[in-house]
């Protein structure tokens, strides 16, 4: 089933900021004071996704593996900065080692979908390796959020334990065994949720969008497991490395924790 | 000074901030012997109980443990024999017996073995009333703080830390955690430090008085000793 794809013109994406001007009407009447954020937004929606098309297009042009790589790393460096924004503990300094954890962790797991699950030849052929390696980094990086705040949290409220546990001999990975698994589960749910509901409550955005593009949707589909169970893993694989390290340098060498 | 089991050097601690807790302190613990350390509260004894199995660093001096500097040995080795009890007997969920077990678990302590013949022991000798399958979450403040106690006798180490064991208990468990520190000391040759800012009431035969007050550690004489 193909459909000729049907290009939208620049003055119907732009007739679509009529709802935007509704929704700022809605806000002045209602006092949301939304305006300027919905201003901002949409401005900076045009812009980077404008952006992002010109990259894409010369990446995908050029189809040259170190411009993949930068690209890829430097979304991966983005994603780092957002996270370390969304956890609260700041003592600590988990930047450079998280970064290091969630590039390795991508790396392996994107190349791995390229070479032997989609074969893509060359793997690093960005139409395929950009968009998917993207879709791995937006929903682990919530995760390894997730687990870095719940890992942090659990050691403020346990200190007196895990200190007890130390006192008597343990080691900081078995002083801490609980709020490890407790890190790791709490970031896996919201995937573990998408993987029950798929289809079902939503039709996924990139499913949509192969559609839309007039791929058949026995095809799309078999593009949607693969992608969903990827998420799984990646996320699983992501915060648990992560997590290994963000435990080990909660501690000194000593065994002492350093909240 | 041979027969020290603990020799404290000239020893200073500042927090990371650079706040000086105390200064140049020398101290020499024989091994059998009970040492009180008291002092106000914010006075840095916690602190200085966490320095022999190093929860803090020194930021000058020295401490021996076996006339061996303390930080030649490696970490586990220390928490083995130095063990440290925090002020609050913290019970993690299940029975008496979990709370007393789950040391043997760590890889640190895999090499001694949990008796629960030796347990049942130390309950009576605590004279906890309890069983060992009695729900931990049901013990009052004073069977914590005597489960606290075992759980570290269990692990038989060379010194005992005791970070105010007495201070949430009524006056009848605090006599009663008293004598049975002393007794420990004095017949089983126990040695421990214990912080405290009450008053207590421990023999002169089997304890050394200390009071941590301007950074300094004063060694108290006699008339000194009430109110310590």
């Amino acid at each position: 089933m193909q459909t000729e794809i049907i290009n939208i013109s620049w003055l119907n994406v732009t007739i679509t900021t009529l709802l935007i001007i509704a929704t700022g009407l809605c806000s002045l009447y209602l006092k949301l004071k939304l305006e300027q954020d919905l201003l901002i937004g949409t401005i900076r929606t045009f812009l980077q996704l404008l952006l992002l098309g010109y990259v894409l297009n010369a990446v995908f042009s050029l189809r040259n593996p170190f411009i993949v790589f930068l690209l890829f790393s430097f979304m991966i460096f983005f994603a780092a900065r957002i996270i370390s924004g969304r956890v609260r503990e700041k003592r600590i300094p988990y930047f450079a080692p998280v970064l290091a954890s969630m590039f390795l962790s991508y790396m392996i797991i994107n190349i791995f979908v390229m070479t032997v699950i989609i074969q893509v030849k060359p793997w690093y052929q960005p139409v395929y390796f950009i968009p998917i390696g993207g879709m791995i980094i937006g929903n682990s990086m919530n995760a390894i959020a997730i687990s870095i705040n719940t890992w942090f949290d659990g050691l403020r409220k346990e200190y007196d334990r895990i200190e007890l546990f130390l006192a008597l001999g343990a080691s900081p990975s078995e002083s801490t065994r609980e709020n490890f698994k407790g890190a790791v589960k709490s970031g896996m749910i919201p995937s573990i949720n998408a993987l029950m509901s798929v289809g079902i409550v939503s039709i996924p955005g990139m499913m949509t969008g192969q559609m839309l593009a007039g791929i058949d949707p026995l095809i799309a589909i078999k593009y949607q497991i693969v992608i969903m169970l990827l998420l799984v893993g990646s996320t699983a694989l992501s915060s648990i490395f992560a997590l290994h390290i963000v435990r080990k340098i909660s501690f000194t060498a000593n065994y002492q924790l350093k909240i | 000074m041979s027969s020290s089991l603990l020799r404290i050097q000239n020893i200073s601690f500042s927090y990371p901030d650079g706040k000086p807790v105390f200064e140049r302190i020398d101290l020499n613990i024989r091994k059998g012997t009970l040492s009180i350390i008291s002092g106000e509260s914010g006075a840095g004894k916690s602190t200085f109980l966490k320095l022999f199995n190093r929860f803090h660093d020194l930021t000058d001096g020295k401490i021996f443990f076996h006339e061996r500097e303390l930080r030649d040995y490696q970490i586990s080795e220390i928490r083995r024999s130095i063990l440290y009890l925090p002020q609050l007997p913290h019970m993690i969920e299940g029975s008496v017996e979990d709370n007393l077990f789950f040391p043997f678990t760590f890889q640190s302590q895999k090499d001694k073995k949990y008796s629960p013949v030796n347990a049942r022991e130390w309950l009576d000798y605590f004279q906890l009333g309890v069983s060992l399958s009695h729900e931990a979450s049901k013990l009052s403040v004073g069977q914590r703080q005597r489960i606290a106690l075992i759980r570290a006798l269990l692990l038989e180490p060379e010194v005992l830390l005791l970070d105010e064991p007495c201070s949430s208990l009524d006056s009848r468990n605090r006599r009663l955690i008293e004598e049975k520190i002393e007794s420990l000391v004095e017949s089983r040759g126990v040695t421990a430090i214990m912080a405290t800012h009450g008053d207590v009431n421990f023999s002169e035969s089997v304890c050394a008085f200390f009071r941590l007050e301007d950074r300094h550690l004063k060694a108290l004489q006699r008339h000194e000793k009430q109110g310590a």
